[in-house]
């Protein structure tokens, strides 16, 4: 696990990618620190850090779009998958590589609250909760971004899936408002749901039948629900939407409280995530 | 060393190694031998745990390659068909960290040892992109050999390189042999012929011969052919060959007082042979016993396949033509026997 983790690691900081990224998003950041904390006096650093939160949706899928795809298309997975080492141990060494470039800009932005109280009154408490909150939450966002590697040999597609699904989180509360008007629609979104969750069974098992019975069960619970309480619909969509939004925990700590439940969601999802990254490798055994 | 039962493997509706078992003895070295597509790179990737099988088992060393994976791939060192190789790396640094995934201290001793045996001491301050195809292959093998495996098993491990560098090649394989069962294939027959101790031939993911490379000759040949070229008449070289124990006799005029003479004999005739010409007074010109090339074996061993596919697939259809055919005749016995049964009421309506 070590040498596949060093190996990341060196491969991120001697080819550009690496030193591209942490300047692009330290650019983004020093920006928003330079507006909001130094020109307007505002004390909060966590409020610079929900402004480049859009940064995220970029940064994240290209960091990780080559970590699986670059192995799988150059057939170096070969050595790793025929090492002694688990697979759980691959996507570990993979994934702390990535966590370990973005601790670069976390490291920078460790020092941003005390320049601030060079100034004036700092609460550091706040700033460094969203600070901690930011780096769970860029993990999640980084484990999605390595199991869409996992899944195609393709960089540009990793990275394009990656960006899609951030996108979807990051636009789920807008999404949300807008369809929870109406019964129908919340009906209608909660069906692309079941769809989509069928699809992802049969890429995991490629069995028609599961796939097609997970989104036909989804499908009926739906419409069940919709005939004996067409409002639940409405409250059952605001909870899958609720769930699926990476950036709305982080809103917490920004304003001031730390939720533990906001940490172990953002576990939660780096835990499923790799987990899902893991199967996707196992799947390639038996396909 | 490995022990390989009843191995299958699908894709799809592909099969790809069909039932397959073998076992190889610890430091012989062994040749896959099979044309493209039979199941060469599968089986090894099996082996090797890259992929899994449908059904059958492998056991590396007494550890069974499913059941306990890790313990089964630090015997193994291997070489896929692709060199799994990092263009950004030096040389020096791939071998380090090969070292690290296999968990075995990179000591600089032997890496030097893995450098000088491939030939890559040379080259090992270089990044992997700017090396030739020639040298790319060898990094490979030197990556498997890292960590001294018991089992080598290389995948095609001249492909794409020079006949120098293939000589090298071949050199350095049979120096594994001996304290490592190595496993290659190769579809090419004289790498194999010349490598390795015994030769598997796969065809359609079946194991249709499994022997070393002369008992495979000796097996197709069948018998020792001889063929003679022999100053005298017919009449005296026939007579001269009564009671020998040979069979498919043929005696053809050559010209100018000469004979050609084509026999087979399933012991070894020829000093007997000579003797008996010396003393009918024929003298022998020319004498050459026809061998068998590991060419002919394969596609005697690979045509014999592809004749039982293709009886297989005609007797199945011609059961399926008589299953139709009793079905139809069947359906018109049913139809007479309605329509007998049918008349006798139109008769009594009438």
């Amino acid at each position: 696990m070590l040498a596949i983790y060093r190996r990341e690691v060196h491969s991120y900081f001697t080819s550009p990618i690496g030193y591209l990224l942490i300047a692009f998003l330290l650019l983004m950041n020093g920006f928003y620190f330079t507006a909001y904390n130094l020109q307007n006096g505002y004390s909060n650093y966590g409020l610079v850090l929900y402004n480049t939160l859009i940064v995220l949706l970029v940064f994240c899928p290209l960091l990780t779009m080559r970590s699986f795809s670059e192995e799988r298309r150059q057939k170096t997975d070969q050595l790793l998958l025929c090492a002694p080492v688990r697979t759980v141990e691959i996507v570990l060494a993979k994934f702390l590589a990535c966590v370990t470039v973005i601790g670069v800009p976390f490291a920078v932005f460790c020092t941003c609250p005390l320049v601030l109280s060079l100034y004036g009154t700092v609460e550091f408490s706040i700033s460094y909760g969203a600070i901690f909150a930011w780096l769970l939450m860029t993990c999640a966002c980084l484990a999605v971004g390595v199991f869409f590697s996992s899944v195609t040999e393709n960089q540009i597609v990793a990275a394009l899936c990656g960006f899609a699904v951030l996108l979807l989180s990051y636009l789920s509360g807008g999404i949300t408002s807008l369809v929870t008007s109406s019964a129908g629609a919340a009906v209608a979104c909660l069906a692309v749901i079941c769809l989509a969750l069928g699809f992802l069974v049969w890429y995991m098992t490629r069995s028609r039948v599961l796939a097609g019975a997970a989104a036909g069960v989804g499908l009926v619970v739906l419409l069940a629900l919709y005939l004996a309480d067409s409002a639940a619909v409405v409250s059952a969509l605001s909870a899958a939407m609720g769930a699926i939004d990476l950036f709305e925990p982080f809103l917490v700590f920004i304003n001031g409280i730390f939720s533990v439940t906001s940490v172990v969601y953002y576990l939660s999802v780096i835990v499923l995530f790799l987990f899902l990254t893991v199967q996707s490798l196992e799947r390639r055994r038996y396909n | 060393m490995i022990e390989v039962k009843h191995l299958t493997r699908r894709y799809g509706k592909l099969l790809a190694v069909d039932d397959i078992s073998f076992s190889l003895q610890p430091g012989r070295i062994y040749g896959f031998l099979g044309p493209n597509g039979a199941g060469k790179s599968t089986t090894m990737n099996i082996l090797t745990g890259y992929l899994a099988a449908a059904e059958g088992s492998v056991t590396v060393n007494g550890w069974d390659v499913f059941e306990e994976p890790q313990a089964a791939r630090r015997q193994i060192g291997y070489l896929p068909e692709q060199p799994p190789l990092y263009p950004e790396m030096t040389v020096l640094e791939y071998l380090r960290f090969a070292a690290g995934l296999k968990k075995v201290p990179a000591k600089q001793a032997q890496l030097e040892q893995i450098l000088e045996r491939t030939g890559l001491t040379g080259v090992q301050h270089r990044l992997i992109r700017t090396l030739s195809k020639g040298y790319k292959q060898r990094v490979g093998i030197a990556q498997a050999l890292v960590g001294d495996p018991p089992v080598i098993i290389l995948d095609e491990p001249t492909v794409g390189l020079d006949p120098l560098q293939r000589i090298e090649v071949r050199e350095l394989i049979r120096g594994l042999g001996g304290e490592h069962t190595v496993l290659l294939s190769s579809h090419i027959l004289s790498e194999i012929s010349e490598v390795a101790d015994v030769v598997l031939i796969l065809s359609h993911g079946r194991l249709v011969a499994q022997d070393t490379p002369e008992n495979l000759a000796r097996r197709a040949a069948g018998t020792n052919r001889h063929q003679l070229l022999i100053k005298g008449k017919a009449e005296a070289v026939r007579a001269a060959l009564q009671g020998f124990p040979v069979s498919g006799l043929e005696i053809a005029e050559a010209g100018e007082g000469l004979v050609r003479v084509q026999l087979e004999s399933d012991a070894d005739v020829r000093e007997a042979l000579f003797w008996s010409m010396a003393k009918a007074g024929c003298a022998i010109l020319e004498a050459a016993s026809a061998s068998v090339s590991l060419e002919d074996i394969f596609l005697e061993l690979t045509g014999e396949e592809e004749a039982a596919r293709a009886a297989e697939a005609k007797a199945a259809a011609e059961i399926a033509a008589a299953r139709a055919a009793a079905e139809e005749s069947e359906a018109a016995a049913a139809d007479d026997a309605a329509q007998s049964a049918a008349a006798p009421e139109g008769k009594e309506e009438a």
